[in-house]
């Protein structure tokens, strides 16, 4: 974590990758769960630690609850910064296998 | 109208609330019971089950230091010695110099200074003035 990023772990980077598919779109922790394919539950640690490094913005929905006849849902979004970061984030994360980096490049013939 | 969650997911999330840092408690309680909402009995259980069990994650995540404003992190400054260093078994020995010339050895994993002695091998525990041996 020397760049002060978080630690790209497989579900953090399914998570930065289901919010990137719509940075301005605000999606609540169950909808995080199911676009990112990760179980619900179990992603708001990861919410809190991108929050934490202020990549992820949150808010309470605006409704009134007795008339949807729910509480008010928490909803996340990337910040513009943590869209850039995510994004650069994402492509130091990708490394193909260690099989592909040997394999010498094949030329067309 | 969403039909509300069972007494047994709601009690399960309090559960979950309750080994957060306080002034997150709230707003993690509030978020997790609104999620229950419109879910199949179900998968109610299980959301909660699984809120549960990452609890303890969410903990950690919480009590991690919160970054500056330009997304760096707060240095963790660990104090804790190693094992070995307490027990006096092995340090890390590193030569460093002072700034009038002296040299020492200062162990990289608990900062224990050792001086050079004249014509000897260095002395543990013998700290240079102004840095604390330990």
């Amino acid at each position: 974590m020397a760049d002060g990023g978080p630690r790209m772990t497989i579900p953090t980077q399914l998570v930065l990758r289901a919010l990137l598919e719509d940075p301005v779109q605000e999606l609540y922790g169950v909808e995080i769960g199911a676009a990112a394919g990760l179980p619900s539950g179990t992603v708001h640690p990861i919410l809190a630690r991108l929050e934490g490094l202020r990549w992820l913005e949150s808010r309470w929905e605006d409704i009134d609850p007795r008339a949807e006849g729910r509480p008010a849902r928490r909803y996340y979004r990337l910040t513009a910064a943590g869209v850039e970061s995510a994004r650069a984030a994402l492509a130091r994360a990708y490394r193909p296998s260690p099989v592909a980096r040997m394999r010498p490049a094949t030329e067309p013939t | 109208m969403t039909a509300p969650p069972g007494s047994l997911c709601c009690r399960t999330v309090e559960l979950a609330v309750r080994v957060l840092p306080a002034d997150h408690r709230q707003r993690y309680g509030l978020e997790f019971i609104a999620e229950l909402y419109g879910m199949p009995k179900a998968q109610q259980r299980r959301h909660a089950a699984r809120v549960l069990t990452s609890a303890w994650a969410l903990r950690t995540a919480l009590s991690e230091p919160v970054s500056g404003a330009n997304g760096d992190r707060t240095m963790i400054v660990k104090t804790a010695k190693p094992l070995t260093c307490r027990l006096n078994l092995h340090h890390r020995w590193r030569w460093l110099s002072t700034e009038d010339g002296d040299r020492f050895e200062r162990c990289e994993k608990c900062g224990k200074d050792r001086s050079e002695k004249v014509g000897g091998s260095p002395e543990a525990g013998q700290g240079i003035s102004g840095i604390s041996s330990f």
